[in-house]
Protein backbone atom coordinates (compact mmCIF):
# COMPACT_ATOMS: atom_id res chain seq x y z
CA UNK A 1 0.00 0.00 0.00
CA UNK A 2 3.00 2.45 1.22
CA UNK A 3 4.59 1.55 -2.47
CA UNK A 4 1.09 1.78 -4.35
CA UNK A 5 0.31 5.70 -2.82
CA UNK A 6 4.23 6.89 -3.37
CA UNK A 7 3.92 6.08 -7.15
CA UNK A 8 0.43 7.40 -7.22
CA UNK A 9 1.18 11.03 -5.31
CA UNK A 10 4.53 10.77 -7.70
CA UNK A 11 2.52 9.86 -10.84
CA UNK A 12 -0.05 13.20 -9.73
CA UNK A 13 2.10 15.29 -9.15
CA UNK A 14 4.15 15.13 -12.54
CA UNK A 15 0.45 15.83 -14.30
CA UNK A 16 1.02 19.53 -13.01
CA UNK A 17 2.22 21.46 -16.18
CA UNK A 18 5.71 23.63 -15.77
CA UNK A 19 5.45 26.67 -14.21
CA UNK A 20 8.22 28.71 -16.89
CA UNK A 21 7.29 32.68 -15.91
CA UNK A 22 5.64 34.49 -13.27
CA UNK A 23 2.16 35.23 -14.23
CA UNK A 24 1.14 38.80 -15.18
CA UNK A 25 -1.81 38.56 -13.03
CA UNK A 26 0.25 37.73 -9.97
CA UNK A 27 2.76 40.34 -10.68
CA UNK A 28 0.28 42.84 -10.28
CA UNK A 29 -1.09 41.59 -7.15
CA UNK A 30 2.24 41.14 -5.62
CA UNK A 31 3.51 44.55 -6.45
CA UNK A 32 0.02 46.15 -5.16
CA UNK A 33 0.65 43.70 -1.36
CA UNK A 34 4.35 45.38 -1.45
CA UNK A 35 3.27 48.88 -1.80
CA UNK A 36 0.52 48.16 1.13
CA UNK A 37 2.83 46.79 3.36
CA UNK A 38 5.20 49.63 2.38
CA UNK A 39 2.34 51.96 3.62
CA UNK A 40 1.41 50.21 6.50
CA UNK A 41 5.06 50.23 7.84
CA UNK A 42 4.99 54.16 7.31
CA UNK A 43 1.71 54.73 8.83
CA UNK A 44 3.12 52.23 11.92
CA UNK A 45 6.54 54.11 12.09
CA UNK A 46 4.59 57.87 11.78
CA UNK A 47 2.36 56.63 14.79
CA UNK A 48 4.64 55.50 17.20
CA UNK A 49 6.48 59.02 16.27
CA UNK A 50 3.83 60.84 16.72
CA UNK A 51 3.04 59.04 19.89
CA UNK A 52 6.82 59.66 21.43
CA UNK A 53 6.57 63.07 20.23
CA UNK A 54 3.64 63.44 22.81
CA UNK A 55 4.81 61.89 25.08
CA UNK A 56 7.66 63.92 25.46
CA UNK A 57 6.03 66.50 25.24
CA UNK A 58 3.37 65.82 27.69
CA UNK A 59 5.83 64.50 30.22
CA UNK A 60 7.79 68.07 29.66
CA UNK A 61 4.58 69.84 30.11
CA UNK A 62 3.45 68.09 33.68
CA UNK A 63 3.78 70.12 36.78
CA UNK A 64 6.64 69.70 38.80
CA UNK A 65 4.52 68.38 42.11
CA UNK A 66 5.86 70.17 45.03
CA UNK A 67 6.15 67.60 48.59
CA UNK A 68 3.67 68.03 51.08
CA UNK A 69 4.78 70.43 53.83
CA UNK A 70 7.45 72.53 52.03
CA UNK A 71 6.66 75.96 50.73
CA UNK A 72 6.20 76.42 47.23
CA UNK A 73 7.86 79.16 45.46
CA UNK A 74 6.71 80.92 42.11
CA UNK A 75 10.51 79.77 40.50
CA UNK A 76 9.49 75.96 40.94
CA UNK A 77 6.06 75.97 39.68
CA UNK A 78 7.40 78.05 36.87
CA UNK A 79 10.40 75.53 35.13
CA UNK A 80 8.94 73.20 32.86
CA UNK A 81 7.57 73.93 29.38
CA UNK A 82 8.46 77.09 28.95
CA UNK A 83 9.56 76.51 25.59
CA UNK A 84 6.26 75.94 24.32
CA UNK A 85 3.87 78.06 26.16
CA UNK A 86 3.37 81.70 24.45
CA UNK A 87 4.52 84.60 25.66
CA UNK A 88 2.74 87.40 28.05
CA UNK A 89 1.12 90.07 26.05
CA UNK A 90 0.03 93.36 27.69
CA UNK A 91 -3.26 92.24 27.71
CA UNK A 92 -2.91 89.43 30.10
CA UNK A 93 -0.75 91.81 32.44
CA UNK A 94 -1.48 94.27 35.28
CA UNK A 95 1.77 96.16 36.42
CA UNK A 96 1.54 97.90 39.41
CA UNK A 97 4.85 99.83 40.97
CA UNK A 98 5.74 100.53 44.42
CA UNK A 99 9.02 101.91 45.59
CA UNK A 100 10.45 103.11 48.79
CA UNK A 101 13.14 105.70 49.87
CA UNK A 102 16.39 105.10 50.05
CA UNK A 103 19.36 107.08 50.91
CA UNK A 104 18.95 110.09 48.33
CA UNK A 105 17.26 107.39 45.68
CA UNK A 106 13.68 104.70 45.49
CA UNK A 107 14.17 101.48 45.18
CA UNK A 108 11.37 99.02 44.67
CA UNK A 109 9.69 97.39 41.60
CA UNK A 110 7.21 96.71 39.46
CA UNK A 111 5.40 93.80 40.03
CA UNK A 112 3.36 91.90 36.58
CA UNK A 113 0.46 89.77 37.24
CA UNK A 114 -1.18 87.43 34.82
CA UNK A 115 -4.42 88.32 34.75
CA UNK A 116 -5.83 85.89 31.98
CA UNK A 117 -6.84 81.84 32.24
CA UNK A 118 -3.39 80.94 30.52
CA UNK A 119 0.09 80.35 31.51
CA UNK A 120 2.65 83.03 29.83
CA UNK A 121 6.00 83.72 29.56
CA UNK A 122 8.89 86.79 30.16
CA UNK A 123 11.68 86.55 29.27
CA UNK A 124 14.67 89.81 29.33
CA UNK A 125 14.36 93.35 30.30
CA UNK A 126 11.58 95.75 29.66
CA UNK A 127 12.17 99.10 27.97
CA UNK A 128 10.97 101.77 30.30
CA UNK A 129 9.50 104.91 28.90
CA UNK A 130 8.66 107.57 31.61
CA UNK A 131 5.67 110.02 30.08
CA UNK A 132 5.17 113.61 31.40
CA UNK A 133 1.47 114.93 32.58
CA UNK A 134 0.49 115.37 28.74
CA UNK A 135 1.38 111.60 28.72
CA UNK A 136 4.59 112.77 26.16
CA UNK A 137 7.82 110.64 26.49
CA UNK A 138 10.33 112.10 28.60
CA UNK A 139 12.86 111.73 26.22
CA UNK A 140 15.69 114.00 27.87
CA UNK A 141 17.50 114.19 31.04
CA UNK A 142 16.67 110.64 32.16
CA UNK A 143 19.05 108.07 32.16
CA UNK A 144 18.29 104.40 31.66
CA UNK A 145 20.15 101.58 32.88
CA UNK A 146 20.83 98.16 34.19
CA UNK A 147 20.50 96.34 37.41
CA UNK A 148 21.07 92.89 38.47
CA UNK A 149 18.20 91.15 39.11
CA UNK A 150 16.45 90.69 42.76
CA UNK A 151 17.71 86.95 43.59
CA UNK A 152 21.22 88.31 42.42
CA UNK A 153 21.78 90.73 44.78
CA UNK A 154 20.26 89.05 47.60
CA UNK A 155 23.03 86.34 46.86
CA UNK A 156 19.59 83.76 46.44
CA UNK A 157 20.19 80.55 43.86
CA UNK A 158 19.10 81.45 40.68
CA UNK A 159 15.82 80.65 39.96
CA UNK A 160 14.68 77.41 37.75
CA UNK A 161 14.54 78.18 34.28
CA UNK A 162 15.37 81.35 34.54
CA UNK A 163 15.91 84.04 32.47
CA UNK A 164 12.42 82.41 31.49
CA UNK A 165 9.98 83.38 33.94
CA UNK A 166 6.57 81.04 33.50
CA UNK A 167 3.63 83.09 34.71
CA UNK A 168 0.73 80.90 35.61
CA UNK A 169 -2.84 82.56 35.76
CA UNK A 170 -2.88 84.60 39.28
CA UNK A 171 0.78 84.39 39.28
CA UNK A 172 2.88 87.73 38.79
CA UNK A 173 6.74 88.54 37.74
CA UNK A 174 8.46 91.23 38.76
CA UNK A 175 11.18 93.75 37.40
CA UNK A 176 13.36 95.76 39.89
CA UNK A 177 13.46 99.37 40.20
CA UNK A 178 16.64 101.96 41.41
CA UNK A 179 15.46 105.41 40.73
CA UNK A 180 17.30 108.17 41.21
CA UNK A 181 17.89 112.29 41.36
CA UNK A 182 14.54 113.76 40.13
CA UNK A 183 15.07 117.46 39.19
CA UNK A 184 14.32 119.86 40.21
CA UNK A 185 12.83 119.42 43.41
CA UNK A 186 9.27 119.57 43.19
CA UNK A 187 8.97 118.36 39.53
CA UNK A 188 5.83 116.24 38.87
CA UNK A 189 5.75 112.91 38.95
CA UNK A 190 6.29 110.97 36.03
CA UNK A 191 3.83 108.02 34.40
CA UNK A 192 5.77 105.17 33.73
CA UNK A 193 5.29 102.76 30.79
CA UNK A 194 6.40 99.10 30.08
CA UNK A 195 7.79 97.67 26.76
CA UNK A 196 7.07 94.01 26.72
CA UNK A 197 9.75 92.10 25.06
CA UNK A 198 7.25 90.72 22.12
CA UNK A 199 4.08 91.70 24.01
CA UNK A 200 3.25 95.34 23.76
CA UNK A 201 3.41 97.88 26.34
CA UNK A 202 1.70 98.22 30.20
CA UNK A 203 0.72 101.48 31.71
CA UNK A 204 2.59 101.31 35.48
CA UNK A 205 0.27 101.71 38.17
CA UNK A 206 0.52 102.91 41.84
CA UNK A 207 4.11 105.08 40.85
CA UNK A 208 1.64 108.00 41.43
CA UNK A 209 1.21 107.03 45.10
CA UNK A 210 5.29 107.53 45.40
CA UNK A 211 7.07 110.67 46.38
CA UNK A 212 10.11 111.35 43.56
CA UNK A 213 13.74 110.90 45.02
CA UNK A 214 15.55 114.13 45.32
CA UNK A 215 17.34 116.44 43.15
CA UNK A 216 20.82 115.60 44.59
CA UNK A 217 22.57 116.25 41.53
CA UNK A 218 21.15 119.41 40.03
CA UNK A 219 21.90 119.39 35.99
CA UNK A 220 22.61 115.64 35.89
CA UNK A 221 19.98 113.86 34.85
CA UNK A 222 17.40 111.41 36.90
CA UNK A 223 18.76 107.64 36.29
CA UNK A 224 16.48 104.90 36.45
CA UNK A 225 17.85 101.50 36.93
CA UNK A 226 15.76 98.59 36.25
CA UNK A 227 16.49 94.46 36.13
CA UNK A 228 15.34 91.73 34.20
CA UNK A 229 12.13 89.73 34.71
CA UNK A 230 12.21 87.61 37.45
CA UNK A 231 9.98 84.98 39.26
CA UNK A 232 7.89 86.46 42.01
CA UNK A 233 6.28 89.75 43.50
CA UNK A 234 9.88 90.98 44.76
CA UNK A 235 11.54 91.36 48.18
CA UNK B 1 8.37 52.59 -3.42
CA UNK B 2 7.63 51.65 -6.91
CA UNK B 3 11.75 51.02 -7.64
CA UNK B 4 11.30 48.93 -4.02
CA UNK B 5 8.51 47.17 -5.75
CA UNK B 6 10.12 46.43 -9.11
CA UNK B 7 13.12 44.99 -6.60
CA UNK B 8 11.16 42.42 -4.98
CA UNK B 9 8.70 41.65 -7.80
CA UNK B 10 12.23 40.70 -10.07
CA UNK B 11 13.35 38.67 -7.08
CA UNK B 12 9.35 37.04 -6.95
CA UNK B 13 9.92 35.99 -10.15
CA UNK B 14 13.38 34.11 -10.15
CA UNK B 15 11.45 32.57 -6.45
CA UNK B 16 8.04 31.72 -8.63
CA UNK B 17 10.29 29.87 -11.40
CA UNK B 18 12.37 27.87 -9.09
CA UNK B 19 9.40 26.72 -6.57
CA UNK B 20 6.20 27.26 -8.47
CA UNK B 21 6.18 23.62 -9.28
CA UNK B 22 6.54 21.75 -6.30
CA UNK B 23 4.07 23.92 -4.92
CA UNK B 24 1.59 23.73 -7.01
CA UNK B 25 2.23 19.67 -6.84
CA UNK B 26 1.60 19.75 -3.03
CA UNK B 27 -1.26 21.89 -3.45
CA UNK B 28 -2.73 19.86 -5.65
CA UNK B 29 -1.90 16.72 -3.71
CA UNK B 30 -3.68 18.19 -0.79
CA UNK B 31 -6.97 19.47 -2.76
CA UNK B 32 -7.04 16.93 -5.51
CA UNK B 33 -8.36 20.13 -7.98
CA UNK B 34 -5.50 21.84 -9.79
CA UNK B 35 -7.11 25.19 -10.53
CA UNK B 36 -7.69 25.69 -6.56
CA UNK B 37 -4.37 24.56 -6.24
CA UNK B 38 -2.95 27.07 -8.82
CA UNK B 39 -4.84 29.85 -6.91
CA UNK B 40 -3.49 28.81 -3.68
CA UNK B 41 0.12 28.78 -4.71
CA UNK B 42 -0.25 32.50 -6.50
CA UNK B 43 -2.18 33.66 -2.77
CA UNK B 44 0.70 32.08 -1.21
CA UNK B 45 3.70 33.78 -3.66
CA UNK B 46 1.19 37.27 -2.82
CA UNK B 47 1.17 36.95 0.82
CA UNK B 48 5.50 36.10 0.58
CA UNK B 49 6.16 39.23 -1.59
CA UNK B 50 5.23 41.21 0.98
CA UNK B 51 7.75 39.69 3.20
CA UNK B 52 11.01 39.53 1.04
CA UNK B 53 12.62 42.10 2.61
CA UNK B 54 12.52 39.62 6.03
CA UNK B 55 13.37 36.30 4.35
CA UNK B 56 17.41 36.21 5.42
CA UNK B 57 18.12 33.20 4.29
CA UNK B 58 17.12 32.24 0.83
CA UNK B 59 17.28 28.50 1.50
CA UNK B 60 14.59 29.17 4.02
CA UNK B 61 11.94 30.07 1.29
CA UNK B 62 10.89 26.40 -0.02
CA UNK B 63 9.79 25.73 3.60
CA UNK B 64 8.31 28.88 4.18
CA UNK B 65 6.18 28.38 1.00
CA UNK B 66 5.10 25.13 1.79
CA UNK B 67 4.10 26.30 5.50
CA UNK B 68 2.33 29.27 3.40
CA UNK B 69 0.79 26.66 0.95
CA UNK B 70 -0.43 24.57 3.70
CA UNK B 71 -2.07 27.33 6.51
CA UNK B 72 -4.03 28.52 2.71
CA UNK B 73 -4.99 25.07 1.74
CA UNK B 74 -6.56 24.41 5.69
CA UNK B 75 -7.99 28.09 5.57
CA UNK B 76 -9.76 26.75 1.99
CA UNK B 77 -11.06 23.83 3.58
CA UNK B 78 -11.87 24.98 6.99
CA UNK B 79 -14.12 27.63 4.49
CA UNK B 80 -15.91 24.55 2.66
CA UNK B 81 -16.62 23.10 5.75
CA UNK B 82 -18.66 26.12 7.13
CA UNK B 83 -19.90 26.30 3.50
CA UNK B 84 -21.10 22.69 3.29
CA UNK B 85 -22.82 22.87 7.56
CA UNK B 86 -24.73 25.42 6.75
CA UNK B 87 -26.21 24.05 3.51
CA UNK B 88 -26.71 21.13 5.13
CA UNK B 89 -28.67 23.07 8.00
CA UNK B 90 -30.34 24.64 5.64
CA UNK B 91 -31.78 21.53 3.79
CA UNK B 92 -32.29 19.78 6.99
CA UNK B 93 -30.20 17.24 6.42
CA UNK B 94 -27.79 16.49 9.75
CA UNK B 95 -24.73 15.24 8.04
CA UNK B 96 -21.73 17.02 7.97
CA UNK B 97 -18.27 16.18 7.86
CA UNK B 98 -14.56 16.75 6.37
CA UNK B 99 -15.71 15.77 3.20
CA UNK B 100 -13.36 14.67 -0.28
CA UNK B 101 -12.49 16.91 -2.57
CA UNK B 102 -15.10 17.89 -4.59
CA UNK B 103 -13.86 18.29 -8.38
CA UNK B 104 -12.82 14.56 -9.44
CA UNK B 105 -13.31 14.20 -13.13
CA UNK B 106 -15.85 11.85 -13.84
CA UNK B 107 -13.44 9.85 -16.48
CA UNK B 108 -11.06 9.94 -12.95
CA UNK B 109 -11.44 6.61 -11.82
CA UNK B 110 -8.49 5.30 -10.05
CA UNK B 111 -9.86 3.83 -6.87
CA UNK B 112 -6.75 5.01 -4.34
CA UNK B 113 -6.57 8.82 -5.61
CA UNK B 114 -10.54 8.48 -5.04
CA UNK B 115 -10.17 6.92 -1.52
CA UNK B 116 -7.53 9.38 -0.91
CA UNK B 117 -9.88 12.32 -1.20
CA UNK B 118 -12.50 11.15 0.93
CA UNK B 119 -10.10 11.00 4.06
CA UNK B 120 -10.08 13.59 6.36
CA UNK B 121 -8.22 16.66 5.79
CA UNK B 122 -5.42 16.40 8.47
CA UNK B 123 -4.87 12.11 7.46
CA UNK B 124 -4.82 13.66 3.85
CA UNK B 125 -1.74 15.91 5.00
CA UNK B 126 -0.13 13.94 7.04
CA UNK B 127 0.30 11.12 4.18
CA UNK B 128 1.29 13.89 1.49
CA UNK B 129 4.08 14.84 3.69
CA UNK B 130 5.16 11.76 4.85
CA UNK B 131 4.85 9.96 1.13
CA UNK B 132 5.55 12.58 -0.72
CA UNK B 133 7.62 14.99 0.16
CA UNK B 134 8.94 12.40 2.39
CA UNK B 135 8.91 14.28 5.06
CA UNK B 136 10.23 13.08 8.64
CA UNK B 137 7.13 12.67 11.36
CA UNK B 138 8.99 15.26 13.96
CA UNK B 139 8.92 18.21 10.82
CA UNK B 140 4.91 16.70 10.20
CA UNK B 141 3.97 17.47 13.65
CA UNK B 142 5.24 20.38 13.46
CA UNK B 143 3.09 21.71 10.43
CA UNK B 144 -0.09 19.97 11.88
CA UNK B 145 0.67 22.04 15.32
CA UNK B 146 1.02 18.43 17.09
CA UNK B 147 2.54 15.80 18.39
CA UNK B 148 4.74 13.04 16.61
CA UNK B 149 3.08 10.50 17.72
CA UNK B 150 -0.26 12.09 16.59
CA UNK B 151 1.07 12.16 13.05
CA UNK B 152 1.77 8.44 13.59
CA UNK B 153 -1.48 8.06 14.10
CA UNK B 154 -3.09 9.56 11.38
CA UNK B 155 -0.64 8.77 9.22
CA UNK B 156 -1.76 4.81 9.93
CA UNK B 157 -5.28 5.08 10.62
CA UNK B 158 -5.16 6.66 7.20
CA UNK B 159 -3.51 3.88 5.45
CA UNK B 160 -6.07 1.60 7.14
CA UNK B 161 -8.99 3.80 5.89
CA UNK B 162 -7.34 3.31 1.65
CA UNK B 163 -6.65 -0.22 2.18
CA UNK B 164 -10.17 -0.45 3.33
CA UNK B 165 -11.83 1.30 0.87
CA UNK B 166 -9.51 -0.31 -1.42
CA UNK B 167 -11.01 -3.83 -0.56
CA UNK B 168 -14.88 -2.25 -1.04
CA UNK B 169 -14.44 -0.98 -4.20
CA UNK B 170 -12.52 -4.52 -5.10
CA UNK B 171 -15.49 -6.58 -4.28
Amino acid sequence: MRDDLRELLRRRAAQVPPHLELPRSLTGRARRRIALNALAVGLTVLLLAGGAFAGVRAFRAAPVRQPEGEPTTSSDQHTPSASTIPVCTSARLRAVGSMQGAAGSREGGISLANLSDATCTLQGTPTITLLDQNLEPVTSGVTLGSSPPGWAADGSPEPAGWPVVTVRPGDSAFVRIRWSNWCPDGRPAPLWRLDIPGGGTVDVNGFEAVTPPPCNGPGQPSTVEEGPFEPGTGP
Amino acid sequence: MDRLAATDTGKLGELYVRHADDAVRLAYLLTGDLALAEDLVQDAFVRLAGRLVHLRDPGAFDAYLRRTVMNLSNSHFRRKKVERAYLARARGAIRTQDGPWSDRSVEDRDPLWQALGRLSRRQRVAIVLRFYEDLPEREVAEILKCRPGTVKSLVSRGLETLRNEIRGEGR
